[in-house]
């Protein structure tokens, strides 16, 4: 299978792909509320003496890391999304669906929510602390989720009732969220709103920068996994009948993809649509079912779509900003009516 | 890959729908010159007095239009049997028995220094006053839930004669208009001049037969306001001020017409954002940042744990230390956690300018100690 050779037509599209990733990376450097020369931007970029303060600093301090994270952010849920739809053999699959987003959000609720209620504090306005405490929780949260479908999936034959175990994650969570909401205050609930809205814009340069690192080589590491995921796409008994090990490959994958969504819902808040969206988009344009071919498409595809999304979001030119789920959702959607639409066809 | 270029093209025609920026735009006098109560500053209600009581409108926007709430109030002595028209409310005062559904309504009450009437409110977190947390605390007062959200038995029970509203809130109205009590919107929020929302003490004075104590009250504080202005009026140097941080991500930014650009003018400085705008709107920080680095002051007005400091703000956003007003020790923040600010600020507008004039220009009022307003601290 792996012995097949890479058509010309593929290699061109994954080079075309991360040379537009690497136009929108640069488009997101240069373009914003606040206009400034190309070349101020890349001295800037290089240390080099710029005209004015604040352009250096808009470049350096804003820009670059949230153009860093929104790339890291799309590898990681595109790769996500990408081992969900080869696992659940479900078209419509995402990160979402383990409830692993669920996890992390309630988690960020219980701080967001809960410590106004016990002691008083406004999680949006301690800061670091807060910030520190929001990423834990949605960290800790997002991994009970992610050890409890792991230990289920342990115990269940298939892969139905870990979907179904994901969905009831989701209306449990839901259901703690508005419980705590109601005896919330304004402040708290529209911090959690926020949180919940998405944001690449977080992080600082530091930690923008391990964030993109960590995201990058993790999305890219699934490649290891690609040979396993063609089989398991045939099915689990042909996968079983060609020495796979179906019930351990697929603890791996989904302990993988956990991890990739836990830590990008920590950092970014639950990021919608791009982790269901652009596996599509790469299937769509590679047509192949070579995971080598699609994760190395998916990874880039992430980038190029967040990115996209990133500076619509932040309307260049404009002093507005919109929030990143709504950007997302406009791409994502009609991508995911198109699917059903063809689907009709079938 | 052809296929895929219509997905673009639909994404970027919804995305540019989307490019519309909000905000309120300036309201202009509904009510000029025919005011039987004597107003000055307030623009959204007018109050028409007859031998009978008082006839009532309060216009509010909503979406693009406005909208003109008429009701009545009659004094219980002269009450007719006749039944009320469909389009007419009756509301007999003085009220008995008042539900306030915003701590910033309970402001007036409190100015006026007359709790009595009121039987509940939405919630008693972060209440100062004394008074009123004890009716709280003794069941006196009840707590009726919040938008949305109701107590509808409870409300029904308390038999209030009016129910405040606030305007701007969504929720929950519907099922209360059924219980057949009077909502009365309490648009003093829409107002764009600080005296203009004090003025509102006239409107609520009505419901409690404090007209006079009100007018009394309200002339003090315009006399006191606009002395503080006359001070101010002839500053040279006037220093520049921003407003607000961000909220993940978005900075809410007052705009240029906004209740708080007023304040800054009529303290004597000048507010970086000079648009129309008069309420709040997101901005990137990139605009935020671009605008305000060489601002002289930087104001907070937020819910903090107490001893929050600078080092606290700084660990927030690392960039925030890159402004000028951080570097200077110019960041001063009234903290609602420790400041009764939102149920006492709507009728201390002289007291809210002070601590201004006190920041921007200490030499005008050199005995003056801050009420609202503090320097954020080092440590």
């Amino acid at each position: 299978m792996n012995s097949r050779r890479v058509s010309l037509g593929t290699v061109i599209i994954i080079i075309g792909t991360l040379v537009l990733m690497t136009l929108l990376f640069i488009a997101n450097l240069v373009y914003g509320s606040i206009s400034i020369p190309v070349d101020q931007v890349g001295k800037a970029l290089f240390g080099l003496p710029v005209d004015k303060k604040v352009w250096e600093l808009i470049v350096i301090k804003t820009r670059l890391p949230q153009t860093m994270v929104a790339m890291g952010a799309g590898m990681g849920l595109g790769i996500s999304g990408l081992l969900m739809q080869t696992m659940f053999r479900n078209p419509l699959a995402g990160p979402s669906v383990l409830g692993i987003s669920s996890g992390a959000s309630l988690g960020v609720a219980l701080v967001i929510l809960v410590a106004d209620q016990c002691f008083e504090i406004v999680f949006s306005t301690v800061g670091f602390w807060g910030d520190f405490a929001v990423i834990l929780a949605s960290l800790l949260g997002a991994f009970v989720v992610l050890f409890t479908v792991l230990y289920v999936s342990k115990h269940l034959e298939g892969t139905l009732g870990v979907l179904i175990m994901g969905v009831m994650f989701g209306y449990l969570t839901n259901a703690v969220v508005s419980v705590l909401k109601f005896y919330s205050t304004e402040e708290s609930i529209q911090s959690y709103v926020m949180w919940g809205l998405g944001s690449f814009s977080r992080l600082n340069l530091t930690q923008a920068t391990r964030f993109c690192i960590g995201m990058v080589v993790g999305s890219f590491s699934t490649l290891f996994f690609s040979k396993s995921l063609d089989l398991l796409s045939l099915g689990d008994r042909y996968a079983q009948n060609l020495g796979l090990n179906v019930d351990r490959t697929r603890r791996a994958i989904i302990f993988l993809a956990g991890v990739l969504t836990a830590v990008v819902t920590a950092f970014c808040g639950p990021v919608i649509f791009v982790g269901v969206a652009v596996p599509h988009i790469s299937k769509l344009i590679l047509r192949t079912s070579r995971h080598t071919l699609l994760i190395a498409e998916c990874c880039l595809m992430g980038g190029l779509v967040t990115l996209f999304c990133c500076l619509i979001s932040r309307m260049p030119g404009s002093e507005s900003t919109l929030p990143i789920n709504s950007v997302t959702a406009f791409i994502g959607a009609p991508i995911i009516i198109s699917i059903i639409w063809k689907k009709r066809r079938m | 890959m052809r296929r895929f270029f219509p997905l673009i093209w639909i994404t970027l025609a919804a995305t540019v729908l989307m490019f519309t920026s909000c905000g309120g735009v300036k309201t202009k006098n509904q009510y000029a010159s025919q005011d039987s109560l004597a107003l000055s500053y307030a623009n959204n209600f007018k109050v028409v007095k007859d031998a009978r009581g008082y006839d009532c409108h309060v216009v509010t926007q909503k979406k693009d239009k406005k909208v003109d709430d008429h009701f009545r109030l009659t004094f219980r002595d002269s009450i007719s049997d006749v039944s009320m028209s469909s389009s007419e409310m009756e509301i007999p005062i003085p009220c008995k028995r008042i539900i306030c559904l915003s701590s910033t309504q309970l402001t007036y009450f409190f100015a006026l220094d007359y709790i009595d009437p009121i039987v509940g409110t939405n919630s008693s977190r972060r209440l100062f006053h004394k008074g009123m947390t004890q009716r709280i605390n003794s069941g006196k007062v009840k707590r009726v839930g919040k938008q949305g959200n109701f107590n509808l038995e409870l409300i029904a029970s308390l038999q209030p004669d009016v129910i405040f509203v606030s305007p701007f809130k969504r929720g929950g109205y519907a099922s209360l208009k059924q219980l057949g009590i009077p909502l009365i919107p309490m648009a003093a929020y829409s107002e764009e001049t600080p005296l203009g929302r004090a003025e509102w003490v006239k409107f609520i004075s009505l419901f409690i037969g404090k007209e006079k104590e009100a007018t009394v009250q309200f002339d003090q504080i315009a006399k006191e306001y606009n002395r503080l202005t006359q001070l101010t009026k002839e500053v040279k140097e006037r220093p520049t001020v921003f407003s607000g941080k961000l909220r993940s991500g978005i900075w809410y930014v007052p705009g240029g017409n906004s209740f708080y650009a007023h304040y800054f003018r009529d303290a004597g400085a000048e507010y970086v954002f000079k648009d129309q705008y008069t309420g709040a709107r997101p901005l990137d920080f990139e605009t935020v940042y671009a605008k305000c680095l060489d601002a002289d002051y930087w104001r907070l007005l937020l819910p903090e744990p107490v001893g929050y400091n600078r080092q606290m703000l700084i660990k927030e956003d690392e960039r925030y230390g890159d402004f000028d007003a951080f570097n200077r020790d110019h960041v001063f923040m009234c903290n609602i956690r420790s400041k009764p600010f939102y149920e006492e600020n709507a009728m201390k507008p002289h007291i809210v300018l002070s601590d201004y004039i006190h920041i921007f220009h200490p030499e005008l009022i050199p005995e003056y100690k801050p009420y609202f307003y503090e320097p954020l601290p080092n440590e």
